[in-house]
């Protein structure tokens, strides 16, 4: 899906990394029970970050288990067992999928995405049913995007607070976490503002050939992509940072009880790293 | 709650690293980091648990014979006064944005005619974006506050602290790669090293 939020993983301590894939294992197990196998490929590093960060709140120790499982049948991996956020995320991972394929078939009348949207009708509904809050969010602040589209918005603020506002009630949506309700909200406001500037960056030039909507292709219209990146990129830098600067705040003041080694490095090297790789990308020949 | 566990050091650490570790948690959540964030308050608390934390200890560690050298911090948000045209209603602005009270801040802003918006309606106007999370707006109004009254010391800060996000957050000191220029270097200091651990070594 997105993927942007994940850990630098040559910065990771080996038994931090196998707590990290611990709870990726688990995810995509716990998906795979929930739903339906073709899902696990939509598995997501954003989604293994909500459920290891609302799993760190609880002093519960993790536990895993060794066992096989179908993408490696040979080598045992270590799978975290069941607990109610793997299960949130899991819900959260099947609804976001859904709606983006959904969103891609009509965007780009994609057969794959009208084929996999339709695939996944059925476990989606099933989501809904499980968190009707959360997806209830999602719908409404999808809905406000594809008006923003149509509309043609070229203001980043505007757009990016939508986007930004859906993150922020699936967060809230999660069970158990009245006490720090606050801090998670802004931490995932701006984790969303984020993901969105970032992917819209990341997909200037497909969404120029594709003549699909980019608010920064909106805001300089007569221009090439490959000129807007470079135009733009102070801007998106500061834009990043900023985001990223108050989700860090936001994730400081939340009572963290255990992977906190894991957790800092995604919200303080994973999101840089990611960062500086999509600006690299979408500037060549070094011109920042 | 144990105050070393709040402070995060181990019951036998030394004086010193009791203090060091609480002056890392003051500059932490320092009220000027999170002056303009809408967990202000969170903030706050947590300083007060910190500072708390650190007063048990040393007066424990007084009572029992160990000394310490006290650290004496407080804050207090300056509160300048402001005068001209609409000055009370921004001073209103100002106590709704201390209070969390962002519609009611924007609304008087609107208000204000657009003739009479100066230096400080586009400060204002900025911190409640930046409270908002619209940092693009944020940016675009405090550059405005600094152009209309370029002396002005609160506006130019505000300016300064959002021009440098990016440079400091990418060089945030968790990060051991640091950024970008800085992994060109730890090529270049590789290709060296490579160099020496061959037998040639040259200066680069």
């Amino acid at each position: 899906m997105f993927g942007y939020i994940s850990p630098n993983t040559r910065e990771l301590k080996l038994r931090e990394y196998d707590t990290y894939k611990a709870y990726y294992c688990g995810l995509c197990k716990m998906i795979g029970k929930r739903y339906n196998v073709l899902l696990k490929n939509a598995l997501s590093n954003d989604c293994t970050f909500l459920a290891l960060l609302l799993s760190s709140l609880s002093e519960q120790k993790d536990q895993a288990d060794s066992k096989r499982c179908m993408a490696h049948p040979t080598k045992k991996q270590l799978i975290l067992r069941e607990n109610e956020y793997l299960e949130y995320a899991a819900d959260i991972n099947v609804l976001l999928t859904y709606y983006k394929l959904k969103d891609n078939a009509d965007d780009e009348a994609s057969l794959t995405a009208k084929v996999g949207a339709a695939g996944i009708k059925s476990s989606a509904e099933k989501a809904k049913k499980y968190r009707p809050q959360a997806a209830n969010c999602i719908e409404e602040s999808l809905k406000k995007l594809k008006k923003l589209e149509n509309e043609k918005c070229s203001d980043i603020d505007l757009v990016s607070d939508v986007f930004a506002t859906m993150m922020e009630g699936i967060a809230a949506s999660a069970p158990n976490i009245e006490p720090y309700e606050k801090q998670l909200k802004w931490l995932f406001y701006n984790i969303g503002k984020y993901i969105y500037i970032l992917d819209a960056i990341d997909d200037l030039v497909k969404d120029e050939e594709k003549n699909c909507y980019n608010v920064f292709l909106n805001k300089y219209k007569d221009e090439k992509a490959e000129k807007i990146a470079v135009e733009i990129m102070e801007q998106v830098k500061y834009n990043l940072a900023m985001s990223l600067s108050e989700a860090s705040k936001a994730y400081e003041l939340l009572p963290i009880q255990k992977n906190e080694g894991i957790l800092k490095n995604i919200i303080y090297d994973g999101t840089v790293s990611v960062m500086d790789a999509v600006i690299k990308r979408r500037c060549i020949d070094g011109s920042i | 709650m144990d105050p070393y566990k709040i402070l995060g050091v181990s019951q036998s650490a030394s004086d010193e690293e009791v203090k060091s570790a609480y002056i890392e948690l003051v500059k932490k959540f320092h009220p000027d980091k999170y002056a303009d964030n809408p967990l202000k308050e969170l903030a706050q608390e947590k300083l007060k648990e910190i500072n708390e934390a650190y007063d048990t200890i040393t007066k424990q560690r007084k009572a029992s014979g160990r000394t310490s050298g006290g650290y004496s911090n407080s804050y207090s948000s300056g509160s300048s006064s402001y005068s001209g045209t609409n000055a009370s209603i921004y001073q209103q602005v100002r106590n709704l944005l201390a209070a969390n009270q962002l519609d009611r801040a924007e609304q008087l802003l609107n208000n204000v005619a657009t003739n009479d918006r100066n230096a400080q309606w586009e400060y204002l106007t900025g911190i409640l974006s930046l409270r908002r999370g619209a940092y693009d707006n944020a940016k675009m109004h405090f550059q405005k506050a600094v152009q209309m009254d370029p002396n002005n010391a609160e506006y130019n800060q505000a300016y300064q602290s959002v021009s440098g996000a990016y440079t400091t957050y990418s060089g945030n000191p968790y990060r051991a790669g640091g950024n970008s220029n800085d992994l060109c270097n730890v090529c270049t200091s590789m290709i060296c090293l490579n160099l020496c651990l061959n037998g040639l070594c040259f200066r680069c």
